[in-house]
């Protein structure tokens, strides 16, 4: 039986063009990494499985005095991380639960509101598996 | 309604680089187990340090993926340093994927002595690392809502098939560069023999896993759940293509000793880490800013 012959490493310049070639497949490797995220993450507003079914006030309500509380109700049970009100670019102090319970209608008492329009930013995550779902909307109170 | 912003960029790419970090890690032990009869102890030396790298990257990478996670959830950086959300990021399911992974990665640095086979601590430890994923995430939701296995199991073997196979590469790359070619044709070929077993298994759970995680075909293309999928598929399928090219035609060229084989198999070895790099990006983007159908409870 013949014994396996055992090549030489080869040529400088060989290894060059080699290294060149590879030095390029990863260039390239790279561009359509950059290229492939950039249009995954334009894809859009989507975020994890849990959805806001709705809200109170709702989305781009114009209600008559300040409301006593806000509710979110979702889909599924989630556990609400942050919310945040704000007004003209000021902010206004909500007290959320730190470590609340996870539930599908979540509930914050608000202090008392003037006249203006608001921003509400909220976050939450689902327990069973950790995903984040978040949105914004506004209303306006006359 | 709320746009992608940076944060969230920022969690895709941490899990991106955990997920490649730790399924190379894992997948580099079973290479050295399975081709350390076959490597020089220069290789086998440069692949434990290849490793013990990758190790740190994913111990890291994970740890930025939950502060990401934390700012993203917040909208700002103040969420970076927000312990109550890294707390509450935690209990949802992120802390015992953490620990697992954790786990499994301290058990392969230690069982990565010097000149000899992991031992099998470290092959403990790569499959905890490698299926810490399933700790978490849509499949892991099915569980808590059908209370089935089947989706917990179909994803561990689908992890650990993705382990072998990717985490081979760059092993192989640097397998590659023996002046030994026959020492390279032997080793690339038991790769390629195993591969054939261990893709069929891994592409066989991940079509378990997709039925149960859509609801109808049509989502492929309807949802951006599907559409990512369907990407997935395309890229898995390039990454097949480019693994059958090697498997069929590169590798009884490499044993007729065939100097083009070898420079040709590196550039496809590449190729295959470029496809790769995206699959990863595009589950992490599956996995984070979208979500399966058969989780949506109002439909």
């Amino acid at each position: 039986m013949s014994k396996p012959k055992t090549l030489g490493r080869g040529t400088s310049a060989e290894h060059r063009a080699s290294a060149a070639s590879r030095a390029s497949a990863g260039s390239r490797a790279a561009r359509a990494s950059l290229a492939l995220c950039a249009a995954v993450l334009a894809m859009g507003p989507a975020f994890g499985h849990a959805k806001l079914l709705g809200s109170l006030p709702a989305a781009g309500a114009e209600i008559s005095g300040s409301p006593p509380s806000l509710t979110l109700t979702f889909n599924e049970n989630v556990r609400l991380g942050v919310l945040k009100l704000t007004t003209a670019g000021h902010a206004v102090p909500v007290a959320i639960d730190p470590s609340p319970a996870p539930a599908r209608v979540i509930t914050i008492a608000l202090p008392p509101l003037t006249a203006g329009t608001y921003n509400v930013q909220w976050s939450a995550l689902t327990p069973s598996d950790g995903h984040v779902v978040k949105g914004t909307y506004t209303f306006m109170i006359r | 309604m709320m746009t992608v912003g940076i944060w969230d960029a920022a969690v895709v790419t941490a899990k991106a680089v955990t997920y490649a970090a730790t399924l190379a890690a894992s997948g580099g032990v079973f290479f050295l187990i399975y081709s350390h009869a076959l490597l020089d102890r220069s290789c086998a030396g440069r692949i434990r340090r290849l490793i013990r790298v990758l190790v740190l990257v994913a111990v890291l990478a994970g740890g930025a993926m939950i502060l990401a996670t934390g700012a993203s959830m917040s909208g700002d950086a103040g969420g970076l340093a927000d312990v109550g959300l890294a707390r509450m990021i935690l209990q949802a399911g992120e802390g015992r994927a953490s620990l697992a992974r954790l786990t499994g990665l301290i058990l392969i640095g230690a069982g990565l002595t010097a000149r000899r086979p992991p031992a099998a601590v470290a092959l403990l430890g790569s499959v905890a690392a490698a299926t810490s994923f399933a700790w978490v995430g849509h499949v892991h939701s099915l569980v808590d809502l059908r209370g089935a296995w089947l989706p917990v199991l179909a994803i561990a073997v689908h992890l650990l098939g993705v382990a072998f196979w990717l985490g081979a590469l760059i092993p192989l790359l640097i397998a590659a560069g023996d002046a030994d070619r026959s020492r390279v044709a032997a080793t690339v070929g038991r790769f390629g023999t195993a591969a054939l077993a261990v893709v069929g298994v891994t592409l066989t759970a991940g079509v378990v896993m997709l039925c149960l995680l859509l609801r109808d075909v049509s989502e492929l293309w309807i949802d951006d759940y599907g559409r990512l999928v369907l990407t997935k598929t395309l890229l898995v399928s390039w990454l097949l293509a480019l693994a059958a090219f090697n498997h069929l035609r590169l590798t009884p060229r490499l044993f007729a000793y065939d100097e083009g084989a070898l420079r040709a198999l590196k550039r496809s070895i590449t190729a295959e880490l470029a496809v790769a790099g995206c699959v990863l990006v595009v589950t992490a983007a599956m996995t984070t800013i979208t979500g399966p159908s058969a989780l949506d409870m109002s439909r």
